[in-house]
């Protein structure tokens, strides 16, 4: 036993051992590793992390595994082609794939929304004190909107806002990537596609709902993608509007916006129903090369 | 009981039950297709496991020798590192040699039980440690250069840059925090100015 004259023990352990024993580290220890030397950190990049969330997926989300992994199984997380990095991010913050809009349905009342009122000024929202606040309530879904609460977007709620568009310019929520881990390396690597969604209805047939993504960037440049809904025809059933966006590497937070434009005066009937609000993050999957599997 | 003649690397001979030395697959299956019969004179031999390990292993079997038989896929299972009974703790207090040597046998004689015991018991010793500690501890050579480490450092502080968001995201509250000052200070205004207008 030569090797144990070095006294060097993990010269002992062929790879598959050693990763055998990296995948029992949890992910913060493991950055560490990577450190320890280049066998280790190679080992660790190409498979521990990934091995790892192959391992977890199958019981994390109390067996739902990762949203971020929802349309993969878990023996098919090993052939995807993606840098340590996002297995890393994906174990603690498991951000695609999953709708990362909070409160999306008003179940919280207004918690995490913002809005900017009718002077064009960003005016919070406050507790029942707040003097205002009958301007904009939430409300129950009836049981009867079978067709709407079956979108599985809904997540089990069943609340919507009804807000008065005279009082209120716009209603919004802001994501920051990095919130997620999403910072600018990984945008860059991956650059994903993002969607965002939202169901709505109003009481008026001359009332335009506009459902807007606005996209900032590191270079502080910014970009507006526009879901317009505009549903003449029957202006009071609840109507879906969605898109996309297409990412180049340097976002770093998204806005998603709903607001109102009016076609004709009417004040009265300003009234606007707004629910479920979604963005949601695509992982892009590309698979390895089968004959290196 | 049917009995098993077992001879390590360095050729001493290990007589074992056979219902303990099935803790291994490897044992199990080449007995099995060897046909060996309880009479039988024939001796297994384990080229790869040398006798002060061999009687470790056969130590550690005889003492979980009634355990369950480890499930098919225990891949559901969270891979947990703080559920080492203290028999095993115990029995794992040796060299680190012989620790590792413990893992390499645990591999070739395929006994999972063993294996899963003996890596978590590393995996602890890794937890919790700085990169020099560990390779302290394991007497790991460095072998990045400067740059390079340099490099493996950087990629980890963009894994890690979240945490510096978190400052920031403080700074937001307390804006917010100004600006609902703001607006109670405006409805508080507006609630005076209406009072004097009802005074009138």
């Amino acid at each position: 036993m030569e090797v144990l004259k070095n006294n060097q023990p993990f010269d002992l352990l062929p790879d598959e051992m050693l990763i055998h024993t990296l995948i029992l580290i949890d992910a913060k220890t493991l950055l560490d590793c990577r450190l320890v030397c280049k066998r280790w950190q190679e080992l660790i990049d190409a498979f521990v992390f990934q091995e790892k969330a192959a391992l977890e997926n199958k019981f994390v989300n109390n067996g739902q595994g990762y949203s971020s992994f929802s349309q993969i199984g878990s023996n098919d997380i090993r052939k995807i082609e993606l840098p340590w990095y996002v297995f890393y991010v994906i174990s603690k913050y498991d951000p695609f794939n999953r709708n990362l809009i909070k409160n999306h349905c008003g179940q919280d009342h207004w918690l995490h929304w913002e809005s900017i009122n009718a002077a064009g000024v960003m005016a919070p929202f406050l507790s029942d004190l707040d003097l205002d606040y009958d301007f904009s309530q939430v409300s129950r879904i009836p049981q009867s909107e079978q067709l709407l609460l079956s979108d599985p977007d809904f997540d089990g709620q069943s609340s919507f806002f009804n807000v008065d568009f005279r009082h209120l310019r716009s209603i919004y929520q802001e994501i920051i990537f990095k919130d997620y881990g999403l910072n600018v390396a990984l945008m860059k690597t991956l650059q994903p596609k993002i969607v965002f969604s939202s169901w709505s209805k109003t009481r008026y047939q001359y009332i335009l709902y506009r459902l807007q993504a606005t996209i900032y960037s590191e270079t502080n440049s910014s970009k507006v993608v526009t879901a317009d809904s505009f549903n003449e025809e029957s202006p009071t059933e609840w109507k879906r509007a969605s898109d996309s966006i297409e990412t180049m590497g340097h976002e770093t937070s998204l806005r998603l916006n709903h607001s109102v434009i009016e076609i004709l005066e009417q004040p009265a009937l300003y009234n606007f129903q707004v629910t479920c609000s979604v963005v949601k993050i695509l992982l892009p999957i590309k698979y390895k090369n089968a004959y290196l599997l | 009981m049917p009995m098993i003649k077992l001879q390590s690397s360095d050729g001493e001979v290990f007589q074992v039950d056979f219902e303990i030395a099935k803790a291994s697959v490897t044992i199990k299956t080449m007995v099995e297709d060897l046909g060996l019969e309880e009479e039988d004179e024939e001796i297994v031999p384990l080229p790869n496991v040398n006798a002060g390990i061999l009687k470790k292993v056969i130590q550690w079997a005889t003492y979980h020798k009634d355990d369950p038989p480890p499930a098919e896929d225990d891949e559901g299972r969270e891979k947990r590192t703080d559920d080492i009974s203290s028999w095993d703790a115990d029995f794992l207090k040796v060299d680190q040699g012989t620790l590792f040597e413990l893992i390499l046998a645990a591999n070739y004689l395929d006994i999972k039980g063993l294996l899963d015991v003996t890596c978590k018991t590393v995996a602890n010793m890794i937890k919790g440690k700085t990169p020099e500690e560990i390779r302290k501890t394991f007497n790991i050579k460095n072998d990045f250069t400067a740059a390079e480490e340099d490099q493996v450092r950087k990629e980890n502080e963009w894994c890690e840059e979240n945490l510096r968001f978190i400052s920031w995201s403080f700074i937001d509250m307390k804006v917010n925090i100004v600006s609902n000052i703001n607006h109670y200070f405006k409805k508080f205004k507006k609630l005076w100015y209406h009072r004097i207008n009802l005074s009138h």
